[in-house]
């Protein structure tokens, strides 16, 4: 029953396999982004002494978590603002709701934000009848499709100018041109109107700094700014591990984010918001609320694991993952895609719908050695692994293989005829791999080549050297 | 504290999964991190010089411009070309009263364009709407760093945040003796604010124009904020 069925993890990875066009394009955006980081990283010098800094300061920060959101908190609340600690998506969520609700909003722009679409906001929002508005570009085409973002930092990378084109036509109601800057135009006034009337603003958070209270966001776009600048209300939606403790730590991280994420020295925007507009004020919302939310994250706390919040989302690890580069960031099916997905969505989020996800590495370390807060990224994939397989159900393939196994090793005739069998499974093909296994042999050869066994066995050729010897 | 929901146990789980009791700021141990040395200059002159020649070409790298200003008839002659360059009717600026000292004001009024200023009163939101007018946004820098091409803009009352953001041209002003190198010093120009324990409600660094590859990685600017940035760096003899 079981062995013609394939997980929705397989069939998803089956889709991006075959997805030919989203291949090349995620090929070249890594063999892009590869020469830029390189050069802006040779500039910068001393890579190493960064990264060690930057994860001695996480690793610092989220060891004494609880005292740095209470400086955060009472800092925020000191500027005007209002905070509110969220247990889960639910809370985050029931919070939003309550406050769209209470100051009768109609119409909400947001800024990109992966944790938004954790909690999926959007959705509870619209159920509310408000109307919604992605003001990133690849979000706002993201949103339109019905589709998923496929790149932290890149959401519709995978969509050609000639679909963003056929998207926008339908909105336009009008054949618009599968031209770029057209097109960015279009998007440009659509959501200018969208911009002045919207009540509430709503963005993530790439840092929050606990000495002084302050949401900072880092942007090209200039989309984030206005969401915080021209709705009445803006609402930070943002996991509790987004804090630095001071400005001069920050610094690490504005050096590093930008480099990693786009191999550029630095953005064009980096907005940092304290509290609401101030009463001298000429613009700027007339509220802020910040909703702070765990929602699974405290289940990497205090373990082996911990230093994957360390993680600063500069989507670095998916840039130089082989495996992702394959099969594009829509196979992992959760928010967060790529190495540091395949870590955190199984331990936020639970094994069971996430448990595969660490199979899908070559465990070749190129997202370690490419992280800029040094997550050991795939040590920490072997560890889910065998964590996987001990405490959850192992695939049952995996069962039978280490039964068959255990039987095979039991008996020297046994093991004979067990090799036999193999070699006759794989003998069909002539090269030196086999492309296309039957029986179990097929679960493996569908994603990779497996190389043919010896024409001669350990046991023939030890054989013969003692007839030879006698 | 009023505003904060759900606090204690929210911290106070979190110390639990982290094994220990509650702490807070002041019980922390220190904590020293190294940054690289900075770069020492032989005087005021070649430090300046050496900072604008970097700041100009990273700044031009990330697709903005400089303009160097030496003497008022420069200034002239650059506002001029930025007026016939964006068919300039209306300019948005902050409310500073250097923009008349160096005579910035006059000119404009000279080549018929409106000057609105950022002052008075936008609870009807006429203010915003002739920033969204204006076809460009003036402001005066309160730093620039050399090293990442950046401006810092410290908005508040007369500094609104509108106004480098609506218009499609941004022309920020600073005088060469404000360049610096680093985030380092960006960083020391926050710091300012923490022994009054009062922060601006907002603040931008800024280097370059709105920027988007969204689409096929094909860069486009002014998807939401100004496509140009300019920046006029007074060096007046």
């Amino acid at each position: 029953m079981m062995s013609n069925m394939k997980s929705e993890f397989q069939n998803r990875i089956e889709k991006g396999l075959n997805n030919q066009y989203s291949r090349q394009v995620m090929s070249g955006v890594q063999d892009h982004l590869k020469v830029l980081r390189h050069s802006s990283f040779n500039e910068l010098g001393h890579l190493e002494d960064w990264r060690k800094r930057a994860r001695d300061i996480r690793n610092h920060t989220i060891n004494y978590l609880d005292a740095y959101l209470e400086q955060f908190a009472d800092n925020v609340v000191a500027s005007g603002g209002k905070i509110y600690f969220a247990n889960d998506k639910n809370e985050a969520n029931h919070y939003i709701e309550e406050l769209a609700k209470s100051r009768n909003v109609k119409t909400a722009v947001k800024s990109k934000s992966m944790v938004t679409e954790e909690i999926e906001l959007n959705k509870k929002l619209e159920k509310l009848n408000i109307d919604v508005y992605e003001t990133d570009l690849g979000e706002f085409i993201i949103q339109l499709a019905e589709d998923r973002p496929s790149h932290i930092i890149g959401p519709a990378l995978h969509k050609s100018k000639e679909q963003v084109a056929d998207i926008f036509s339908k909105l336009a109601d009008r054949q618009l041109e599968a031209d770029t800057k057209k097109l960015a135009y279009f998007a440009r006034e659509y959501l200018r109107d969208k911009f002045f009337q919207a009540d509430m603003g709503i963005t993530g958070c790439n840092f929050g700094v606990a000495e002084s209270g302050s949401i900072v966001l880092v942007s090209n776009e200039g989309n984030a700014r206005l969401v915080t600048s021209l709705p009445k209300i803006h609402v930070v939606v943002m996991g509790m591990e987004r804090l630095v403790p001071t400005w001069e730590e920050l610094e690490v991280f504005l050096t590093l984010l930008p480099r990693s994420a786009t191999g550029t020295k630095t953005v064009s925007y980096i907005t940092a918001i304290n509290g609401p507009k101030q009463l001298e004020d000429l613009d700027g919302p007339e509220e802020l609320h910040v909703v702070v939310i765990d929602n699974g994250r405290s289940n990497l706390l205090g373990n082996k694991y911990q230093e994957a919040l360390n993680c600063i989302r500069c989507g670095n690890c998916s840039n130089v993952c082989p495996v992702y580069r394959h099969m594009g960031g829509h196979a992992y099916g959760g928010v967060y895609n790529g190495p540091i997905g395949a870590v955190i969505s199984p331990l936020m989020d639970g094994f069971e719908q996430w448990g595969e996800l660490p199979f899908a590495s070559s465990i070749c370390g190129a997202c370690t050695d490419a992280c800029p807060v040094k997550i050991p990224l795939h040590e920490y994939l072997v560890e889910l692994r065998s964590d996987y397989v001990e405490k959850h159900n192992s695939p049952w393939t995996e069962k039978m293989a280490s039964r068959l196994f255990g039987l095979a090793t039991s008996s020297p005739s046994v093991y004979r005829l067990g090799q036999k069998i193999v070699k006759g499974i794989a003998s069909s093909q002539n090269d030196d791999f086999v492309s296309k296994g039957m029986g179990p042999l097929k679960l493996w050869t569908d994603y990779k080549d497996l190389p043919s066994s010896n024409k001669v066995s350990f046991r023939d050729w030890w054989q013969s050297e003692k007839e030879g010897d006698d | 504290m009023e505003g904060i929901d759900n606090k204690t146990k929210f911290l106070n789980d979190i110390a639990k999964s982290l094994g220990r009791d509650r702490k807070t700021v002041n019980d922390l141990p220190n904590r020293s991190y190294s940054l690289p040395p900075k770069k020492q200059y032989e005087n005021d002159h070649e430090k300046y010089q050496q900072l604008f020649k970097t700041f100009k070409k990273t700044l031009i790298d990330l697709d903005g411009q400089v303009i160097e200003i030496q003497k008022e008839a420069d200034l002239q002659f650059q506002l001029s070309k930025q007026i016939n360059d964006h068919n300039v009717k209306q300019v948005v600026m902050w409310d500073d009263p250097r923009f008349h000292q160096v005579g910035l004001v006059n000119i404009f009024n000279q080549q018929d364009v409106s000057v609105v200023t950022w002052t008075g009163n936008n609870s009807d939101h006429k203010l915003t709407m002739l920033a969204e007018q204006s076809q460009i946004g003036i402001t005066w820098a309160d730093g620039a760093f050399a090293e990442t091409g950046t401006l810092l803009l410290q908005n508040g009352g007369g500094k609104g945040r509108l106004v480098s953001l609506l218009p499609k041209v941004h022309l920020v002003f600073i005088e060469i003796n404000q360049l610096e190198s680093s985030w380092t010093d960006a960083m020391q120009h926050m710091k300012t604010f923490r022994n009054r324990k009062q922060w601006p409600s907002c603040t931008n660094f800024i280097s370059g124009p709105s920027t988007s590859a969204d689409i096929q990685l094909e860069t486009m600017k002014g998807v939401h904020g100004p496509s140009e940035f300019v920046v006029m760096v007074l060096n007046l003899k």
